[in-house]
């Protein structure tokens, strides 16, 4: 039926707030700050959350006594950026992920078809993450500006604009104890390095020998499809797929992508396709902030020849399941066989919302050996709201559960097999999470071959 | 709302078969076959209907809270055959359609999927356009259980029963006789979704009166359904040909 077919699913999307660190930004350029308007805005925040959160004890905060308590600061409020942070404050005291407010400049006007050069939507082409006190430089884009520069897996990243990486790291300790430190400063960096197309950023950094470089770097382009969905911030939203070998030479396909986003389905529909005569395929989640939760239903569908049920939305209404829809047909049209070898998950602190969904909900039913480390633990589906003013709340409605009773939300993925990161074999140009993986791969194909084996049982070794 | 008048319609055009005990319902309350029957005259009357060949409608999908909006395009045909396309920014097309033996929806999120259960069942009740010539192949009874307000409207609250065994209400304005809304459990790939539906600005399409909006909310969202243009037309079998994705999936290849 078209109300459901063709529209529900946009209400049951899964987006993650922290994906706001990819999101284009702009400068506010505020009309003047209508304080009457101000206070209804916060009035209306307070209720959508107090009508539609899913759990009526508000996580144990007295969600009426906060309004009474808060509602003098939003009177007092003379900016649309202070009445923002009295929302913020009243939101963060749910303790919980997927609660925020957009400010209604970046709902509004980053819509790429008529903004394409918004104001960040420059990057420098490379990632990182912190391992112990250092934020280690994971991977480089060959022609990106940090490639060209010479930056290589392995190096440190000690400051951006003359800001040190140090102390915003002893910052972010002091004044968050919720989110993992590691994703606070990946996304801090992240969005200091974004900038506008054409700009430039100083990036202080160490290479291998541990040498300093203060290097100027120019802002590139995001070469990533910007997806603008309603009233979020856009989205940049990156594929890519590769073949390759496990040590004992078996095929396998490995596909990445960074957001949950539709415009990337059909990519990854022709990828599971070239994919299926390999010997395992990996799905590299790792950084992949979620996105809309009804692709989880059309990707894990790939990988069970029946329904199988990854876990429960449970709202306040209602509960509604994430069933898997198998995929039996390949983009040509043709009957196939969804994949039924080894499927690998790739995870780390940067994995949140509808990739834990996908990898929780997978892992959960054994369908998938998951490596890495621990993800973020922010998995509460989310949907949006306008507010009078103009701005976006941002807000859970749902918390997710596996079908093993697991609430994913402040615990996060748990790897079946937990894979460090190190420096030096970043150095040396080693994936170590992808090499766990691949002899995994070549383990279960190993055990599948010896005769009186079942493959069964190939989640359940080690 | 086309879903909503085809239901409306179905249930209205039930009421010249179908047995209603007048026993079984207060004496201060039309019965149910009265209800629609009412209904059929206010739309336009049981010829009128007969007369509508096919339909093409064209429109627009929102969910305002959310900025969220897309184009709808929608065609109906005799016996029982609907094509529904929606395109929506961010997510793509959406197809669904019933050809009279297969219910099918392509969401690209999704996958294609070969509807069954609820889903299925509710697809192919929207999708009969004969529903005033057969009724009893959609519906068991009719009951107007009370006299409600609904969306601010006093209305006539009537019991549907499908042949599948589904029960919901639809509300009917007192006044105008005209359908007000519904309030139905929804089949989705996730679950059953409690909604409530209320549709308004009837128009006269061919001497058959529309509804050109249509508002549904479930789950505290909003939907808004607005039509821009309806066609009275006979549709080419072409339209409700079954995409190759899906007879794969229904075994036709």
């Amino acid at each position: 039926m078209l109300r459901l077919s063709g529209a529900r699913r946009a209400m049951l999307t899964l987006v993650t707030a922290t994906a706001l660190g990819a999101c284009a930004a702009r400068a506010p350029s505020s009309p003047p700050y209508d304080p009457v308007l101000g206070v209804e805005t916060f009035e209306a925040a307070w209720r959508i959350v107090h009508e539609t959160h899913f759990d009526t004890t508000f996580n144990g905060v007295d969600w009426v006594a906060l309004r009474d308590s808060l509602r003098p600061r939003a009177v007092r409020a003379t900016s649309a950026s202070a009445l923002r942070a009295v929302i913020t404050d009243m939101l963060d005291r749910l303790g919980q992920s997927h609660f925020a407010i957009f400010p209604r400049e970046l709902a509004d006007t980053l819509d790429p078809g008529t903004d394409p050069g918004g104001a960040r939507t420059g990057d420098l082409g490379l990632d990182f993450r912190l391992i112990g006190e250092e934020l280690v430089v994971t991977s480089v884009e060959p022609e990106s500006p940090a490639g060209a520069a010479g930056i290589r897996a392995g190096w440190v990243i000690e400051a951006v604009d003359g800001r040190s990486v140090a102390d915003l790291l002893e910052r972010l300790r002091a004044r968050n104890a919720r989110w993992p430190v590691g994703f606070l400063v990946w996304s801090a960096v992240h969005s200091r390095l974004g900038g506008a197309v054409g700009t430039t950023c100083a990036v202080t950094v160490r290479d291998g020998d541990d040498r300093e470089h203060a290097l100027v770097l120019p802002r590139r382009q995001d070469p990533s499809e910007p997806v603008k969905f309603g009233s979020l911030p856009t989205f940049f939203a990156r594929f890519a797929s590769h073949d390759t070998t496990t040590a004992a030479g078996r095929p396998v396909s490995v596909i990445w992508f960074n957001f949950w986003m539709v415009p990337l389905i059909r990519q990854v529909d022709s990828a599971m396709d070239a994919a299926r005569a390999a010997d395992g395929i990996v799905m590299d989640l790792r950084g992949n902030r979620g996105g809309l939760g009804g692709m989880i239903v059309g990707v894990s569908g790939h990988f069970f020849d029946t329904r199988a049920t990854l876990g429960t939305f449970r709202y306040r209404q209602a509960d509604l399941q994430i069933v898997a829809n198998p995929r039996r047909v390949s983009q040509r049209g043709e009957r196939v066989q969804p994949y039924d070898g080894p499927v690998a998950v790739l995870v780390d602190e940067a994995s949140a919302s509808a990739s834990e969904v996908f990898a929780g909900g997978m892992q959960a039913l054994k369908r998938v050996r998951v490596f890495g480390a621990t993800t973020l633990g922010g998995v509460l589906p989310a949907v949006w709201d306008r507010l009078p003013n103009g701005d976006v709340l941002y807000h859970a409605i749902a918390e997710f559960i596996t079908s093993t009773g697991v609430v994913l939300e402040g615990r996060g993925v748990v790897p079946d097999a937990s894979v460090p990161l190190t420096r030096s074999d970043l150095l040396a140009g080693r994936d170590r999470v992808m090499d766990a993986a691949l002899a995994w791969i070549d383990a279960v194909r190993a055990e599948e071959a010896r005769p009186g084996s079942e493959s069964s049982l190939r989640l359940e070794k080690e | 709302m086309w879903s909503l008048l085809r239901s409306s319609s179905a249930v209205a055009l039930a009421l010249g078969t179908l047995p209603v005990s007048a026993g079984a319902q207060a004496d201060a309350l039309p019965s149910g076959r009265a209800v629609i029957q009412r209904f059929i005259d206010a739309v336009g009357g049981e010829a009128a209907l007969k007369r509508q060949a096919g339909r093409h409608v064209v429109g627009t999908f929102n969910v305002p809270a959310q900025g969220i909006s897309g184009d709808l395009e929608l065609y109906q045909a005799p016996p029982n055959r609907m094509a529904v396309t929606v395109t929506i920014p961010g997510i793509g097309t959406v197809r669904t359609g019933y050809d009279g033996t297969i219910a099918w929806n392509m969401n690209p999120m999704l996958g294609p999927r070969v509807l069954d259960g609820l889903e299925r069942a509710q697809l192919a009740q929207e999708a009969d356009f004969e529903s005033a010539l057969y009724p009893d192949r959609l519906f068991t009874a009719l009951e107007t259980e009370a006299e409600e307000e609904f969306d601010g409207v006093p209305c006539y609250r009537v019991k549907v029963t499908t042949v599948d065994g589904e029960s919901y209400v639809e509300f009917f304005d007192k006044s105008t006789g005209l359908q007000r809304g519904s309030r139905r459990t929804q089949g989705s790939p996730m679950g059953d979704i409690e909604a409530v539906s209320v549709v308004s600005d009837w128009r006269d399409v061919g001497g058959v009166k529309i509804p050109f909006k249509s508002v549904q909310r479930a789950m505290g969202i909003e939907q808004v359904v607005s039509i821009a243009t309806v066609e009275t037309m006979t549709v080419p079998d072409s339209v409700f040909a079954v995409p190759a994705e899906i007879k794969a999936l229904a075994g036709q290849q």
